[in-house]
Parts: C-alpha cells; structure tokens; sequence
C-alpha cells in the first residue's frame, strides 16, 4: 500500500492495459465460447480498501478494477474509450454531460444508474469520510462546500453541487473550472460507481460492504477478502461487456515481493504483477519467454534547485544534463529495465514526442565541458537522494559521470527517507543540490504532469520553477475546448520547459513481471494491473 | 513461591509500562506527518485532516501531547480496545487472524528443537570426540553464523525451486506448507539447544554422582536417562522457555519471506508503513507473552532443581 504519486522508489509497481488482442480463446481446460473454467492466482500486497470510492494506492486498485467498471478504460497508448459511457461530451470543458449505457447491472442485480455514480462521488469528496481519493474530486463545483477550509465547522453539504441527475441514465457534472481533459481522468478507479447496497441509513459505507463489495465489473467477490491471505473472485455472468476469459481471479496477498516470484518459478502463483530488483538479473534465466515488460507510467528526473544562485543559469543546467551518458546508465545499472528519457512527460500518454528536450538531452561530454566552463558553473555540486527506495547505485553513476566529464567533485548526499529529502527541499535547506524525483500518473494526460511538476503553483513543484509564459499556456491548454487543442497548447509549454530546464529528463520506467506456466496471456496496464478481460488460462 | 510469583507479577506490571512507554515514544518519534504519508503526496483536506487527526489521537503535540496521547492509548488497552490500524481495520482482528498461523509456525518449530535438537545434543555429549560429535559441532557453528535471511532465502530456493519438496510460501496454513518456515525458523534455536545439551550431559557425566551411580552397578540406561538427563536438562528447558516467547512473538524475518500472515508478518507491515498504532498494539501483546513465558520458566526452574528455592 505505499505508492505514491511522487515516486520514492526506484521502481514501481506497474503494469498493461493491453488492447483488445485478437484471442484464440481455445484454453484446453475450459468449456468452449464463454471463457475457460480456469482461476488463475494474482500477487498482490494487502490493500488499504477495496472500494472505489475510498481506494487510492495499486494494490486495492487491481482488485477494484476487477470488480468494478467506470465510465471508461484506456487502451494501451493512453487513449480513452467508453465502457459504461455511451458518451461523455462538453461545449465548454466546463459542464460535462455523461450519458450511460443501458443493461449494466450490479453483482447484486441492482441497475447502474447515473445515481450510482453521483453517491459514490459524495461519498469520496465529502470531507469528514477522510477517504483516499478525496482529492480526485476537487475540480468538480460545489467542492469546497463539501471540505470547508475551517476544520472546525461540519461542512454545508454533503452532495456536490456540481454534480447533477437529467434522468437513470444521463448525468451532468459542472467543473468549478474548465479543463478540457477532464473526461481522461473518468477511467480512474475513484470515479467507478457504487450501489445503493452499499451505503446504510445515513450515507455513510457499511462494514459488510467494505469487507465484500458489490461491484458492477466483470468479476464478483466469493465470500469476503480473507485479509493478509486472498480476495477471491469469480466470473459475473451478468456483465454485459468484454467477456474474460477465465472463470475466476484469485487474488493473493504477499508482503514480500520475492516471495511472489519463487512461488510464481513453483507455479504456485500465476502472475507476479512486479519482479522485486534483486531478481531481475535471474528473470530471464528462469522464465525464459515468461518474464516480459510492461509499460508504465513513470519519469525519473534529477530537478535543480532553481531558487539556488549556483544552478540559477539555464547553460549550467543544460551542461550537466549533456554531460550525463543515459543510454549507458540503463543498460549497466538497470538491465535494460528502464529507458532513457529526452522528453518532459511519459511516452505512455496522447501527446508525447520523442527528444523534445532536444540537445540538452543529448550525451556530448566535450561540448558539456566547454559550455559548463565557459558559464563558470559550480567547481562541487551535490546530488541529494533518498536512500529508502534504492536509488543509492544509479545516483552514485551520475556522480561519476558527472565528475569525469566535468572534471568537477560530486557528492552523492543520501537522506533517510524521501519525507525527510522533501522536508530538506522545500525549507530550501542549503546543500541539498541537486536531488532526484519520480512522478507516476494519476490519469493519462500531460497536464498530469506539466501541471503538478513545474506550474508555479504546482503541487509537486519543489525546485522553485516559475515561468509566467509556461503558466500561461498550461492554463491556456486546461480551458480549451478540445483535447486535441489543449495538447496542442501543452506541447508548447513543454518546449518552453526544454530551453528553461528546470529539471533534467533521465529515464522511463517499465514494469517487469513474471507469469507461471499456468498462464497464457497476460497484459498489465498503465497503472500496474492485470487486465482482467485479456488475461488466459494456459 | 507465592511471594516469589505475587512480587514477580508486580515486577511484570512495571516493565509492561515501561516497555510499552518505550516503544510508543520510539514510534512517535518516528512519525512525520502520518496522515500526509496515508495521502501518498496528494493534497489532504482541511476536513479530512481534522477528521483524521481526531480518529488517531493525534490532536496534541509536544511532550504534554505525547503523555496524554499515551495515557489515552493504555486506558483503552487496559479496556481491552487495541484501537485500528492506519488503514482502518480493527487491530483485535488483526491479531486474531495473525495468532493461529504464528501458534502453528512456533510450536512446529518447537517440536523440532525439541526432537532433533535434544536427542542429538544427549547423543554428541555421550560419545564425546565421536565422528558425530565433529559432525555437529561443525554443522551447528555454520548455522549459528548464518544470519537467518540467508538460510531462509537459500532454503526457499533449493528446496522449492530447485528440487520442489516444499511449497515456497505459507499463505494458506496448511501444515505441509509450514513445515519449511518453521524448519528455518528452529533451525537456529535447534543448534543452541544442541550445543546447549551436548555440554551440560558432557559435564554431568563427569560428576561424582554419576561415578557413584555406575559404581554401584546401575545399568548405563538408567545412568543415562534418569540421573544425567535429569540435571542436564535444567539450563535446556530454561533456554527453551524463552525461545517459546522468541518464536511466539512471530518471526519478522521468516514470516515474511515466507508470506506467513502471523504477528511477525504484521510487525514488519507495521513498521515499513509506519502504522504506529498497529506496531505498539502488537508489541504491548508480545510484552505479556514474553513475561509471562520468562514467569513459567523460573518457576519451572525450582520444579526441576530441588536445591532451588524463591521466597
């Protein structure tokens, strides 16, 4: 249960929405046509909740992306597509008209309903339910009502004012401001809906509901989560979507990643989600075809305390970052587990370009050299890293690059834990240097990224970036009135962040995982989970 | 004796506060801001803020703040209400679950010490300088030196991977899949035990009442299992005892390679999400059973030794 948005680990747990890939679904265990009997056995670490309304880290998410369904799904570039939307349009990216598709049902046989998913939101934005994704709902009107600022007073209302029923199948939502990408956030598993079943008497979720959730998705909950043990489930005969193609999904509960993968070599688990790293260099060996990656949303960057006079000169950023060789770092210090980065924002996502950082990404220690000289840069730089989360060897690499190519000293400053190198950056402690970040996504889209990172008010901006032309754009592209204008507008903005440089691109994650010789298929999404409609049974 | 255990008890009473007070102080100081960790880096709401800060009891701070938060923590506990975990479960539950499977590991574990390690230990300690004596003298120095992790990760590997004689992991209880992990986990206390025995049998068999004993015909049998054993086994059954506590008190370290979802399991979940009330619950719990176990031991003690006496 500890992931978080700014990644404190050098690799995360991840995985692949697959696309719809033509499956010849003859599994020789299972009765033809309707999937097979088979159950396969998925590792998972002990969630913190598994309903949708109150689930923010990965693990409780695969399971509720399991049983639930949302208003959409992305595809394996990070392109939505509805599922229990038959359509999501906006005039203005300011009021959203959400129209349902009819049939849908609950695992209790309950109609999904545009109530269904107004509850839920309620219930996850009201402030004193102190759920995990409460802040997913703060773009939607009527917000602050729900989360008054003085912590004291009971909040006015328990219902968004932004959101309301047309009729059963057609709702609205009023955004307290426009943003144009707002419909890429619906596939998020905060925005799944809950049934009536699910709340008592005064709104608030039941414990039987918690500990057995009654979902609308393609697999329903056996019995209750065995907590520390299994959450078992099985196939819902009444989803009306993408038929899976197996009979069930058993999800077990580890708290060591290596223990998921002997017990995946044994055949005693189907799918290891994530290969921990001191296995990596084995996986290959072991499972031979078996052992596969999948894309993943993370951006690892080294960010420059730009309030700091040292590195206050954009040339001085750029002839660090042209003196760090990435493609060599990947291959000997990652296994070829991760990808070198020369862009501001994942590949994963509609909108990416390859090598928009342009030159400063480009490995040319001379250049690097004279350029750093001639700008008179810094004769000691420091580079500050949280040693919790193993990115003792990589930051160390840089170090040396850094000093044979600059022919400067670099110090690698490790600090505990990566609240404490957070605390250090934002009291603009003198000394930290440089210091390392990772971002994964919360939905697939750039201003998930540009926005939080480097928006003079951005939530994740520790280094001090402030460019008014960049703000503006980001702005620009949150109030347009389509995506594809708003991209338009946000690559702009990225290349306002490739001259500036307020941080410097190093590599992309993937998501290595392992499956057993039970299976046949298996696609881990953008968010690190199995997708439950592709997986097969060998 | 009735005095020895009422002062014991009063003693037990002292150190189980002092103990809890210690451990609660070292997770508070820990802690940054937990109810930001729960959040991930996400923004947390003003409301959302008050409401969990009430549910955990973190509405004073300072020293003041860290006393009353204590008392109000041991006042629940004494009424039996161990609180919820940070991720909301009540912590009752949590040690139900957790208790049954650390029982199992801890009493299989147990019975190995107590077959392999004891009958081994008497065999070494009478055919001193033997072959079988060398044998696990040398064996037991190697396992003593291993850092429990290795032999877990290593026996996990030959036997499950390699060679497939045993399950990998421990999640379902069964006792076929337990019998690796509590292998492992006596493995240590098996060779103490053993060294333990082989010396005090190596010892007593040099005494005067043994001499006595064969002197006066006494068949070796007899010698052997009533009047070496016997005395033998004091310093044995003390080491036991408080491996008992040892092993009850869950393993981290074998527990979670082994995914057995026992105290330890959650001790070490505990600490890695820095689940305060989860850590202290479990631990205030493990103070008693330690103690408790430690109390059994002595008085065992003046049962088998007639020469000791408490008062």
């Amino acid at each position: 249960m500890q992931v978080r948005r700014l990644t404190a680990l050098a690799i995360l747990p991840v995985v692949i929405a697959g696309g719809a890939a033509a499956c010849s679904g003859d599994s020789d265990s299972g009765d033809s046509g309707n999937g097979s009997a088979a159950v396969l056995s998925v590792g998972i670490g002990e969630p913190k909740h598994i309903v949708p309304a109150n689930t923010g880290e990965t693990e409780g998410g695969q399971v509720v992306y399991a049983i639930f369904a949302g208003l959409l799904d992305y595809d394996k570039d990070g392109k939505p597509y509805n599922v229990i939307a038959d359509s999501i349009t906006t005039d203005d990216s300011k009021i959203w008209t959400i129209k349902l598709k009819d049939g849908f049902t609950f695992h209790n046989g309950e109609k999904v309903t545009s109530e269904s998913f107004i509850d839920a939101w309620n219930w996850g934005a009201y402030g004193p339910n102190a759920s995990d994704v409460n802040s997913y709902y703060a773009q939607i009107d009527g917000y602050a009502d729900l989360n008054p600022e003085d912590a004291t007073q009971t909040p006015a209302s328990k219902q968004l004012s932004g959101l309301s029923k047309v009729d059963d199948l057609t709702f609205k939502i009023t955004l307290s401001e426009a943003f144009s990408d707002f419909n890429t956030e619906l596939g998020y598993t905060a925005f799944f809906p809950m049934p009536k079943a699910a709340f008592d008497s005064e709104g608030n979720i039941t414990k039987e509901y918690e500990e057995a959730p009654i979902g609308n998705g393609p697999f329903k909950i056996k019995g209750t989560w065995n907590h520390d043990t299994n959450i078992e489930t099985e196939r819902f005969e009444g989803w009306k979507g993408t038929k899976p193609k197996i009979a069930g999904l058993n999800f077990r509960i580890y708290q060591d990643l290596k223990a998921q993968y002997s017990d995946t070599l044994a055949n005693n688990l189907d799918i290891n989600r994530q290969v921990d790293t001191s296995n990596l260099i084995n996986a290959k060996n072991d499972f031979g075809d078996r052992y596969q990656m999948s894309r993943n949303s993370s951006f690892q960057f080294l960010a420059f305390p730009v309030y700091d006079e040292t590195y206050a000169k954009a040339e001085v950023r750029k002839a660090i970052s042209m003196a760090i060789d990435r493609d060599q770092m990947v291959k000997t210090v990652f296994a070829d587990t991760q990808e070198s980065a020369r862009s501001f924002i994942s590949p994963i996502l509609p909108g990416y370009r390859d090598d928009t950082c342009g030159e400063a990404c480009q490995y040319d220690p001379a250049a690097a050299k004279t350029l750093y000289q001639s700008v008179g840069g810094p004769a000691t730089i420091q580079i500050t890293y949280n040693a919790d989360g193993g990115h003792k060897e990589w930051i160390e690499a840089t170090c040396n690059q850094l000093q044979a190519n600059l022919g400067i000293t670099c110090q690698a400053q490790p600090e505990t834990k990566f609240a404490d190198m957070l605390t250090k950056v934002k009291d603009k402690t003198p000394g930290v240097g440089m210091f390392r970040l990772g971002w994964i996504m919360d939905y697939p889209s750039m201003y998930d990224y540009l926005q939080p990172l480097y928006h003079t008010n951005g939530s994740s901006n520790y280094y001090g970036y402030s460019n008014p032309e960049f703000d503006r754009l980001i702005a620009e592209g949150a109030a347009a009135k389509t995506s594809d204008e708003a991209i338009k507008l946000w690559q702009q903005a990225e290349d306002v962040l490739a001259s500036d440089l307020p941080v410097i691109p190093l590599r992309y994650g993937q998501n290595p995982f392992v499956t057993s010789e039970n299976v046949k298929k298996a696609d881990i999404n953008l968010f690190t989970w199995v997708d439950p409609y592709t997986v097969e049974a060998a | 004796m009735f005095r020895y255990i009422v002062r014991r008890l009063l003693q037990m009473a002292l150190a189980f506060f002092g103990t809890t007070l210690l451990v609660y102080a070292m997770m508070f100081a820990a802690q940054g801001d937990p109810i930001q960790a729960l959040a991930g880096e996400k923004p947390v709401s003003a409301s959302q803020r008050a409401v969990l800060t009430e549910r955990y009891h973190l509405d004073k701070t300072g020293i003041d703040g860290f006393l009353y938060r204590y008392w109000d923590y041991v006042s629940n506990l004494m009424r039996g209400d161990f609180g919820t975990t940070l991720a909301g479960r009540s912590i009752s539950d949590v040690l139900q679950a957790a208790w049954p499977f650390t029982i199992k590991l801890a009493l299989m574990a147990i019975s190995f010490v107590i077959v392999f390690g004891i009958t081994a230990g008497v065999i070494a300690g009478i055919r001193r300088g033997s072959l079988f004596d060398t044998t696990t003298l040398l064996l037991t120095l190697v396992v003593i030196g291993i850092p429990v992790f290795v032999l877990g990760y290593i026996g996990q590997y030959l036997l499950t991977n390699k060679w497939r004689l045993f399950k990998p992991t421990a999640n379902d209880g069964s006792l076929y899949s337990l019998l690796l992990p509590a292998l492992v986990l006596g493995m240590l206390a098996l060779a103490t035990a053993l060294r333990l025995t082989r010396t005090s049998v190596a010892e007593n068999l040099r005494s005067d009442y043994v001499r006595t004993a064969k002197s006066k015909g006494l068949p070796q049998r007899r010698v052997i299992g009533v009047h070496v054993l016997r005395n033998s086994l004091i310093p044995v059954v003390t080491y036991l005892g408080i491996t008992i506590g040892d092993l009850m008190s869950g393993a981290i370290v074998t527990e979670r390679i082994f995914n057995v979802p026992g105290i330890g399991f959650n001790v070490a979940k505990g600490i890695q999400t820095e689940d305060g009330p989860l850590v202290v619950g479990i631990i205030s719990l493990l103070v008693i059973v330690y103690l408790t176990s430690n109390l059994i031991v002595d008085v065992l003690y003046a049962v088998l030794d007639p020469r000791i006496r408490y008062e």
